[in-house]
């Protein structure tokens, strides 16, 4: 039944196939045409599914998704790095910066300076426990 | 063999206004690129894999590929071409995975000629009636090897051109001529066998 891959094309008979597909209905006089005809209505009506309706909103909510996740991870990767590297500087120059800053200020200047440092560090700290308590509250309240 | 037929340039500019939306994170325009084009990928995959659940998850992939190259896509040929050709890949790298076959090697490996393979629930003596006839010849269409059927399915069903058919399958012109000449001619000869006529 198979037919090799240098099956040489017979140009009659693929003309044949070739009227079939493109026949209006009707009965063919040949009987090549009529069975060709009849195969080109089997491939015309030949059963064919399709997606579900909510595909294509299903794709692109993963794409959002998919999106949203990527920046996520950047912008943590950036801001490890940042953190990594300020570290690295602060432990090269962090000594000589404070004893420059402590020249500059006078005695009180460095206290000041601490002083400013824990204040930025504790409203940054309760405005990441406020914002978590507010996240807790609106995940735990009824749809 | 002359080659595709150049879209038309309503159709080239209405694909890179849409690819320009989505580009530009317009809502909803990469929703309605899938919309668009989800029945011409959903058709390819199926046909070459003839699974509902890779069918879905490998036309999810098509889309999110689609996406992320994109901005690769210049405009010089239509969107469908492009979006046909990635399913076309996708299906077929998912068939060689699997090690499925996707086309025959002139001789059936298995030893299984189609007519066999689609059974012998056939009733002679109502074998002209029409609906048979066609049940039949689909369940032939569905032994066919998934290029095979794939490529029938592009030229009939969605009246691709030849050359359009190759440029997305990567074969040559005469390739896809000969898989359609074959694959009819064979349609033919499982018919006439069922129904006793001669050639």
């Amino acid at each position: 039944m198979s037919v090799s891959d240098n099956t040489p094309i017979d140009d009659a008979e693929w003309q044949a196939q070739e009227r079939a597909m493109r026949a209006a209905p009707g009965r063919a006089t040949h009987q090549l045409d009529a069975s060709y005809r009849l195969v080109a209505n089997a491939l015309r009506s030949s059963p064919r599914s399709e997606p579900p309706v909510d595909f294509a909103a299903d794709v692109a909510s993963r794409v959002v998704s998919l999106e949203a996740g990527f920046e996520r991870l950047l912008s943590r990767i950036l801001m490890a790095a940042f953190v990594v590297l300020s570290g690295i500087t602060g432990a090269i120059y962090g000594g000589e910066l404070w004893q420059a800053l402590g020249q500059e200020m006078g005695d009180g200047g460095s206290a000041w300076i601490l002083a400013v440092m824990a204040c930025v560090a504790l409203s940054w700290c309760g405005g990441r426990l406020l914002g978590l308590t507010v996240n807790a509250g609106s995940r735990t309240q009824p749809a | 063999m002359p080659g595709p037929p150049s879209p038309s340039q309503d159709t080239l500019d209405a694909d890179r206004a849409l690819v320009a939306a989505v580009l530009d994170r317009r809502p909803g325009a990469f929703e309605r690129l899938v919309r668009d084009y989800q029945n011409l990928c959903w058709h390819i995959v199926d046909r070459m894999v003839r699974h509902p659940d890779d069918t879905r998850e490998l036309c999810q992939e098509v889309f999110l590929r689609i996406h992320q190259s994109l901005h690769q896509y210049r405009g010089d040929s239509a969107l469908k071409s492009w979006i046909a050709q990635v399913a076309f890949s996708v299906a077929r790298r998912h068939l060689e995975r699997k090690r499925i076959p996707v086309t025959d090697e002139g001789d059936d490996a298995d030893g299984l000629s189609i007519a066999e393979r689609i059974g012998s629930g056939f009733n002679l003596e109502a074998s002209t009636a029409d609906a048979q006839i066609a049940a039949h010849l689909h369940a032939a269409i569905e032994a066919l090897p998934p290029l095979q059927r794939t490529v029938l399915a592009l030229y009939h069903l969605e009246e691709m051109p030849i050359g359009e058919i190759a440029r997305l399958t990567e074969l040559a012109e005469g390739t896809i001529k000969s898989h359609l000449f074959r694959s009819r001619k064979r349609l033919r000869e499982i018919l006439e066998t069922r129904i006793g006529a001669t050639p």
